[in-house]
């Protein structure tokens, strides 16, 4: 018993996965989710990436149970998400993009609410993140600036003993300096082999420095899913000239993007593209490159599926 | 729970500090005009005018602190709500352990504990002007307070859900004076009114109230402002009982 609240029963069975997901269905007025697959893997960070409205809110809000699937299945730290919804929550922290504190609250405050709220709630160590990130303890949080803020809610999601991070966009709008110091804070969490990361973000530069694996979302279906070494190693970029591009075989293509000089085309096997096309440059492409020229290839179906900005 | 209540605790001291200090204006307004009847000016007030006014004044006054009470409580529970919109609090909260249950209960629980609080300071204001001045006259204006608990207890049974489905407060208000007060004075005139008359102060043998006519009532001033808000907030409701949360 802990702050009045009876820690709930902590019946947790060894789990392979932090999270899976098997075929879910959401539909709402102009947007669906379509057969979602997607695996955590018990200590590691899964990068979710999408563009704007691709899915990965919603996606996310079904892990969390703040909406209703319609189909699939979910399940976290090895537990269904709907039945054991108390004690999954007990041992997951949520950041959201947007702050849910109110402003006139103080950090001080906001602890003392979340100790009555959380029965895991670590006090001294929200005081340390505080101290940490140069937090005033009795500001109020409206008067502090948007990366204090989403600093705060970190350290609140930190001082919970969660094993499992779920963080929506948590990163978007800071600045770079801000986002190191948040990664590093990251990768600090991710020391307990037992913790587990499932972090959503359009900075594909941020998931290439600390992720595990990688699963890009567009339009409500999983495009792509896989440890984020294997696709960076397996996708590579043709540099071709127009006179190059009639011999690269449009099966070999992801999509291509003409440009004034020749074409950039995207492959998913480097090494056999390097062999059949020794004469053409090919370079290892980024998560977002890989990205931006599969979520092309979806909307421009058939043939070489060519594209210009 | 705890944390919930803490937390509106923090947002909402300012209404504390409110109630407080209209509470201890209208006491010390009731002690003020009581103490006036015996050493000042009111003293001299010619009969039966001094007399209706004393009983006026000691039925109604020690019982407006707790009135007031009563009713900034239900602003303040109703402004947690629409503060914890407004800050995306709620969908925070549904990501943690407590579930909707506790989280709805914890609020209900606050506002029933804060109503029981705001009445038993009321009925204690109260009880101690009729130490001073004689409980025959308080006794009735405690009824009223205790009626007024009532009202206020089941205003609020309609405005918490409307607060938490409907992002505008004029729904929760609209609602209220619908659901609760309209038919309470219809109801009022039904049980209690031998009919309508021309609006004379004192109600018939065996009946409690007289209602004025629905002329009347539309003609005075102030039932004109009644009757215009009624219709704004019906509109309102109308208008915004789509609005999403």
């Amino acid at each position: 018993m802990k702050n009045g609240r009876k820690e709930q029963s902590s019946t947790i069975p060894e789990y392979e996965n932090a999270i899976e997901i098997r075929g879910l269905c959401k539909r709402y007025d102009g947007f669906s989710l379509r057969d979602v697959d997607l695996v955590v893997p018990r200590g590691s960070i899964m990068g979710f990436v999408g563009q704007n409205g691709a899915g990965k809110t919603t996606t996310i809000q079904a892990v969390l149970n703040l909406i209703r699937k319609e189909e699939g299945s979910i399940r976290v730290l090895g537990l269904d998400h709907a039945e054991q919804e108390n004690v999954i929550k007990e041992r997951v922290a949520a950041v959201f993009d947007e702050i849910p504190f109110h402003d006139m609250l103080t950090p001080r405050q906001l602890s003392l609410v979340l100790e009555g709220i959380y029965a895991r709630w670590q006090p001294q160590v929200f005081q340390e993140y505080l101290d940490r990130f140069g937090l005033p303890q009795k500001k109020k949080i409206g008067q502090l600036s948007k990366g204090m803020k989403m600093k705060l809610q970190i350290a609140a999601a930190l001082s919970r003993q969660a094993e499992l991070l779920i963080m929506d966009e948590a990163t978007a709008g800071l600045d770079p300096v801000v986002r190191g110091e948040m990664l590093r804070v990251f990768l600090e969490y991710m020391q307990d082999e037992n913790h587990s990361i499932l972090m959503s973000s359009h900075i594909t530069s941020d998931l290439e420095k600390i992720a595990d694996s990688v699963t890009y979302i567009h339009q409500g279906r999983i495009l792509l899913s896989g440890d984020k070494e294997d696709i960076l190693s397996r996708h590579g970029l043709l540099r071709c000239r127009k006179v190059d591009l009639e011999q690269v075989e449009p099966r070999d293509c992801i999509s291509t993007h003409r440009t004034e000089y020749g074409a950039d085309v995207l492959v998913a096997d480097r090494e056999l593209c390097r062999r059949k096309y020794p004469r053409i440059l090919l370079e290892a492409a980024t998560l977002d490159e890989i990205l931006l020229y599969y979520v092309r290839a979806g909307e421009h179906e058939g043939g070489r599926r060519e594209w210009t900005l | 729970m705890r944390g919930l209540w803490r937390k509106d605790y923090y947002l909402g001291r300012k209404y504390l500090l409110l109630a407080a200090v209209i509470g201890a204006l209208l006491i010390f307004m009731a002690y003020w005009l009581r103490l006036a009847f015996i050493y000042g000016n009111l003293r001299f007030l010619p009969q039966p005018d001094r007399q209706e006014t004393l009983r006026g004044l000691d039925m109604g006054f020690p019982a407006l602190p707790g009135v007031a009470l009563l009713f900034i409580t239900i602003k303040a529970v109703n402004v947690s709500v629409y503060a914890d919109r407004q800050a995306g609090w709620n969908r925070y909260l549904l990501a943690t352990p407590l579930g909707e249950r506790v989280i709805v209960r914890a609020k209900y629980l606050e506002f029933i504990g804060a109503e029981v609080a705001a009445l038993a300071l009321g009925l204690i204001a109260a009880g101690v002007y009729g130490l001073c001045f004689g409980f025959d006259r308080v006794r009735i204006g405690c009824v009223g307070l205790a009626g007024a608990f009532l009202l206020a207890v089941l205003c609020e049974c309609i405005m918490l859900p409307l607060a938490y489905r409907y992002a505008s407060e004029n729904i929760a208000v609209g609602g209220a004076f619908l659901g609760m007060l309209l038919p309470g004075y219809l109801t009022m005139g039904i049980f209690f009114c031998d009919g309508f008359g021309s609006g004379a102060d004192s109600a018939p043998a065996g009946k409690l109230v007289r209602l004025p006519s629905p002329a009347a009532l539309l003609r005075g001033a102030g039932n004109d402002s009644a009757g215009a808000c009624g219709v704004l907030l019906f509109i309102s409701f109308c208008r915004e009982k789509k609005e999403m949360v």
